[in-house]
Formats: C-alpha cells, structure tokens, sequence
C-alpha cells in the first residue's frame, strides 16, 4: 500500500499497520489536558510568530482562533468534568483543495484528548507544506511527548487503505463533496464507531432593503467590505461563503437598497485584491448560461466581475449545484422573512444576515423547512470558524459522556 | 429557398476562395439568418442569448452572441423538433466527465459530410485514395454509438478508399498486415487518418519501441486531430509529433486539424506552414480571457469558432476552453483566403477551493 507519512517524521516506514498499531496502544488523555493545550497553543504561537506566514492570512485566522485566551474559553464552553472522554482514535479526511478547516477540527479533536490520523489528499500546496513543517518540528522537539497522538498521512484515492484505518478507527470525520462523502459512508465503520460529515453546502447573505437604504454612504460601504471578505476570499467557495443575496422588503425597496448596494460594492472593488482568473471567468460565464435556460431566472443584472442573477423568489432547486463561486451571486427579493424561509433546504448552512436582530430570527427560524440552517451571523463573519458547526457541537461530538450513577 | 440551399450559394471545390470583404458580406448575411432561426426554434437558446443583452442584428461578425461550448454538456440544446433528431453525436469524455450532446438533422448530417469533403479535397486531392485508419478494426461495430471517435473515423474514411485499420481491436498494431499495404499503394500515395493520441501512443510508441520503420512513402499524407492535452502531459509538440512521425513512416505531410464534435465538418485545417485556417464556412475570433473583448492579430486568448453549419443545434457560435493566437487574414504563404491561426492549449480551469473537493459540472 502506498502511503506517505509526513507525521511523525520519524516514523515506522509506510506501513499503514504499524501507524495504527502505534496510535491505537495510546492512551486516553482528559479533555483540554494541560500538555494538549500547551501544544496547541505553542503551535498557535509559531505561526503567528513567524513573519512567513503573513502570506498565509486563513492560517493566521486559525492560529488566532487556537490563542491560548481562546482555548480557556473553549475550555469553559466545553464544562466537561471527569465523566466526559475522548473517543480514541479519530480518523478525519480532509477535502482535497483543503483550506485551513481540517486543522480547525484536528485540532479541536486533539484538544479532546484523541488520537488523530489525518488524510491530506495528495496535492497538498506550499500551505499545507508550512503546516506540516510547523507541526513536525513541535512534535519532534518541545512536544515529543504527543508525538504518537497526531499522524498527517496521504495516499492515492484507495478504498482499501480508508477501510483498514475505518475498521480501526473510534470516529471518522469527513470533509469532502456530496460524492466524496457518499463514496466514504459506504466502506463500513467499526460498530462501535461513530461518523461526522461535512458535504458540500450552500450559503446566504440576507438584507433588509429598507436597513441598506437608511445606511450612510460610510457604513454603506464598510457593509460592503464585511460582505466582500465573506464571499470574495476562498474564491467564494468556502460552504459558508455567501452565493445568494436575499433582499428582504417590497419590491421598490429591494430594487433601490440593490442599486445601492452594488453601486457601493463595485465602488469598492478597486481598492481590493481579488483573484479573477480566466478560469473563473469561464465558469460564471456558464454558470450564467445555464441558469438563463431555467425558468426561474429573471434577468442577468451583470456579466462581469461580480456576475449576478436575479432570480424569481421560488425554491432554488438544481440550480444550486450549477453555482460555481468565483464571485457569482444569485439574487431573490421577498416581502418577508418567512417568505424566504419557505424556500430553504437541508443545502443551506450559513445565513449571513443584515438589518435583522437575533429575538425576531430565533422567532421565524422555528418555522424553518426541515434541517434547513444551521447557522445565522452577521454578515462579516460568514467564514468564522466556530466548535458549533454543521448543527453539531464538535467538542461534544469528539468526546463520550461516561455515565456513572451510584 | 431554404438555409442550406443558400449555403449552397458557395463552390465547394474552392473552400479558401473568400478574401476578408467578401466573406463578411456573405457569412454575416447567413450567420444572421442562422441567429434567428435557432432564436426562433430553441426557445433555450433564445433565453440564453437574451440574458447575455446581444443585439438581434449583428452588424460585425465579433457582435454575434457565442454560448460556452461546455454548455452542450448540460443543456439539450437542439432547433428541430426530436422527432427530427437523425443521430445524436456526444463528444468523447474521459470517464466521470459529463458528455456533450449534439442533435443532427439529417440535412445537418450531410452538410457536414460535403463541407469536410470540400476542405479534405484541398488537402489530398479531389480522387479517393488508398487509406489507412489509425484506430481499431472494430471501431465502426457498435454504430449506436457514436461518439466524437467515431464520427470523426467515419467522417474522413469517406474520402478515401480500399481502408485498412491499422490496429487489431486490442489497439495492437498490424505490422505485417501494414507493411505489405504500404508496399502496395505508396507509390501513388496513401491517405492516412487518426486521432492525434491514438497515433501517439498506439503507432509511434509501438514503432519506436521495436525500432521499425513503416514505410508509408513520401507521397503519403496524413490527417490527425483530437487535441493535444494527452501529449501535452508528455511535452510533446505539434513540431516534434511531426518530426518523429516522419522519422518513422516516412509520410511526406502531416497536417494537424483543430475541430470539435459541437462543429462537425467545418474544421480548421493546418496548411503547410503549420497554421490553422477558417475556410469559407468558418470563421475563428480571440477573445480577451476575461473580458471576452475581440483581441488584435499576435495576442493571445480565447478562441471563439464559428460555423455556418449547425442548423439542427445552435452551435454556429462557440466560445471554446482553447487558448490560442490569431496571425492574419488572407494573407497566408500557403495562399489560403481567410483567418489563420494556432491554438496554444487549454485554459487553465479555475481552482476548486474550500470544503467542496469535488467539481459539480
């Protein structure tokens, strides 16, 4: 079988067997035991120490996510208490353009006192070269003691060596597309193990039309900005990334808060730096094509960068999986929020909202579609990472409660 | 009088005959005519081109609306009714990959074949010749199926004549079977055809591994296309494919062409200095990669085709994935009318990122 390993750099050759040996003869550590949080935060330390790593701003935001105040509060969050256990070995495939978010539930999951194997796919880029050179150097030296608690592998696609490592494996976390992970449920756990995935999502920014009205031009545009930063960066293609823009008021008030809207936006675009490569132009241009030969396609507002569709204000249905990010945006206009609300799907995940309050969503998000949304923040902070995520609880997910009644 | 009547209107014995004046009155009349009619019949088609704002009447050729040529590969597109459909051709993705689906007419069908005669005979003369096929003898078995391979076996086997396969249905090459055909029909010339990486890998890589020599003979010529994204993977060149095929099989011209199943027929042929050229029923425009704005002779990017076949099917105007390099109009040493040009390679597809690994269309 071939596999490379990358940690432990020391390690007992390519020989998968032997890796699982090793991490399964671990022992069991405590949830946010101390020598598990001063490696983490120490790994913290050494990224956002480096000046290197400035030419990697989503690690930056990761490292600040694992600073040592955080971890107190992830820690107090997590409450725990002696009945509260790791799982054991955890197994996390993470997706093959990976971004920064398999070390956000690696590293969680080792705070909870796991094993962890982790499948990186092949072609992992500089980044994740850096990672891996920071977190080798860590566990080899001042860490040594964990060193046989975190293991970064790759392999070609192989349904052999994902069944050996899922026969052995407490949990599976999988990271990937629809395809990906329907291909990866299929390769039998052990019994007793338990199995999280994060398939492919679709996100939503909503605005309240008359709240964009009554902006000043300087909040306008530092609305914008938030807006720009959620779904610009990662080529608007991380799942929490807004790809639908919901106006939410009559229909003057929708059109004039858009007009507005992207007068700002487009204003601000040329003090940004934004990938736009031809490749990406391509894919909105058929994206663009195909969603025009749908009934429920309204006009093509703009053909340039950002491209944007308006839609009619039924359900999206196909036409989700047709959205390519790459700075497109979907367009509907409601008269309210219930209206909206109708239309979503367990697709949905991250609502990006403005002008709203938290007491009137938590109202209408009861009459929420069935597994519809599993979050709703500001827009500004749609690509924060949080240990709530997909509709679970990761530091309950990646533990046991241990009940012991006398 | 209907649209192929018209199109009749040129000589097919002259299919580089129409210098830049010419040509834009007539093919601007008839791409004209063509926008409508598939504007009219699809209703798809005419909600596409409207949400891209194009005017009704291009005054240009550059002003015609061109659809991504992807699109074919998720949109039934067709201008007649289904019932009208007489083959359907799907372009040969490689497994996973989503096919294109292309509707012909059974007019459509046999402008194809008299238009791709027309620019075949320019290169091979006008009487049918002795012909290999580069590709397997039971290639032509399953005719329901008839992907861009087959079609294109099909489409050039009509112009030649006593066919021999060069490969047994394993892809083994027929040395012997071959060298006495060569022996046979190479004095007068044999007309050869093949896809580019069937060629490659299955004739060159067999030859050169045993160190043969397949005498073809200098009056030989062959015709190859498909495209060159395997041998890119290999580095290897339009030039070097040439010079290590005549190296090998001594045939005395090679020409490349550049075509896609979307655009039966009207394909763009590479003359004898090794440049791409539209014929009289084609025309080809760069197009700015990311502002889609006609680019100038020497400057690279998007190639646009666009052929005055398609009738049953809007694919008349296609904005390709192909970057590539326009070079002049009419004024060619090979002394060909018309737009000339070469196609670089592909354009790099945009990164897939984020928690998705896996490309939904």
């Amino acid at each position: 079988m071939n596999i490379e390993i990358f940690i432990p750099i020391k390690s007992v050759g390519s020989d998968i067997e032997a890796i699982l040996q090793q991490a399964l003869n671990e022992r069991q550590l405590q949830p946010f035991n101390e020598a598990l949080i001063s490696f983490v935060t120490d790994f913290s330390k050494s990224i956002l120490l480096d000046t290197k790593s400035r030419k990697y701003p989503e690690l930056v935001v990761m490292a600040n996510y694992f600073k040592a105040v955080n971890i107190s509060k992830l820690k107090r969050e997590f409450g725990g208490g002696s009945a509260y256990m790791s799982r054991g070995l955890v197994f996390h495939l993470a997706p093959s353009n990976l971004d920064s978010v398999f070390l956000y539930s690696s590293l969680l999951s080792l705070l909870c006192g796991n094993i962890n194997l982790i499948r990186i796919s092949r072609g992992y880029g500089e980044q994740v070269q850096y990672v891996i050179s920071k977190l080798a150097k860590l566990l080899s030296q001042d860490h040594k003691s964990l060193s046989g608690r975190f293991y970064l592998i790759t392999y070609e696609h192989d349904d052999a060596i994902t069944s050996l490592i899922s026969k052995h494996c407490h949990m599976r976390v999988v990271w990937g597309g629809d395809e990906t992970v329907k291909k990866i449920r299929s390769l039998p756990l052990r019994p007793t193990s338990l199995e999280v995935c994060f398939p492919d999502r679709f996100s939503a920014a909503m605005l309240d039309a008359e709240a964009v009205i009554n902006l000043d031009k300087l909040n306008l545009l530092e609305l914008c900005s938030r807006f720009f930063n959620d779904s610009i960066w990662f080529a608007q293609q991380a799942c929490s990334s807004p790809r639908l823009v919901s106006w939410i008021g009559s229909n003057e008030k929708c059109a004039f808060a858009r007009q507005l809207f992207w007068n700002a936006f487009n204003q601000l675009l040329p003090t940004k730096s934004y990938e736009n490569t031809p490749g990406m132009v391509m894919d909105r241009y058929v994206s663009a094509c195909i969603v025009a030969s749908e009934t429920i396609h309204c006009e093509t507002t703009s053909l340039s960068f950002p491209t944007r569709i308006l839609l009619k204000n039924t359900t999206l249905t196909s036409i989700k999986s047709y959205h390519c990010g790459n700075g497109l945006f979907y367009e509907q206009c409601f008269e309210s929020v219930p209206l909206f609300f109708e239309t979503l799907s367990d697709r949905e995940q991250t609502l990006s909202v403005f002008g709203f309050v938290a007491e009137e969503l938590n109202e209408y998000s009861q009459n929420l579609p069935m597994r519809a949304v599993d979050r709703i923040t500001s827009i500004g902070h749609a690509l924060d990472f949080d240990f709530i995520w997909d509709g679970y609880n990761l530091l309950h997910s990646f533990t046991r409660q241990i009940s012991i009644k006398l | 009088m209907s649209y192929y009547e018209k199109l009749c209107y040129f000589d097919f014995s002259r299919p580089y005959s129409l210098g830049t004046l010419e040509k834009k009155r007539v093919f601007l009349y008839l791409l004209n005519e063509l926008g409508e009619h598939h504007r009219e019949k699809s209703p798809l088609y005419a909600k596409i081109v409207n949400s891209l704002s194009y005017p009704v009447n291009c005054k240009n050729i550059e002003d015609a609306p061109f659809i991504p040529v992807r699109l074919f590969k998720h949109i039934d597109l067709l201008s007649i009714p289904r019932n009208e459909v007489f083959k359907t051709l799907t372009s040969s993705g490689t497994s996973g990959q989503a096919v294109s689906h292309i509707f012909l007419g059974r007019d459509n069908a046999s402008i194809q074949t008299k238009v791709l005669g027309s620019i075949v005979s320019d290169f091979i003369g006008k009487h049918r010749q002795p012909m290999v096929v580069f590709d397997a003898e039971d290639i032509l078995k399953d005719r329901n199926k008839v992907n861009a391979r087959v079609a294109g076996v099909l489409g050039f086997s009509m112009y030649g004549k006593y066919h021999a396969y060069a490969f047994d249905s394993s892809m083994t090459l027929k040395m012997e079977y071959l060298s006495a055909y060569c022996d046979q029909y190479r004095g007068n010339g044999i007309y050869s055809f093949g896809f580019t990486f069937v060629i490659w890998k299955f004739l060159y890589q067999q030859l050169a591994a045993k160190k043969i020599f397949l005498n073809f003979g200098s009056n030989s010529v062959l015709i190859h296309g498909g495209g060159w994204k395997r041998l890119q993977e290999e580095s290897v060149s339009n030039s070097d494919f040439k010079l290590r095929l005549q190296e090998i099989t001594g045939i005395g011209r090679i020409h490349n062409y550049y075509g896609m199943v979307e655009q039966t027929g009207s394909i763009f042929m590479e003359c004898e200095y090794g440049y791409l050229h539209s014929s009289n029923y084609s025309d080809v425009i760069i197009r700015d990669q990311i502002t889609f704005q006609p680019c100038a002779v020497g400057k690279q990017g998007l190639v646009q085709v666009i052929s005055l076949l398609p009738y049953s099917y809007p694919g008349h105007s296609l904005l390709s994935e192909d970057v590539g390099i326009l070079l002049g109009e009419d004024d060619c040493k090979c002394g060909r009318m018309g737009k000339y040009f070469q196609v670089l390679g592909r354009l790099k597809s945009a990164e897939i990122r984020g928690c998705s690994d896996v490309r939904q269309f």
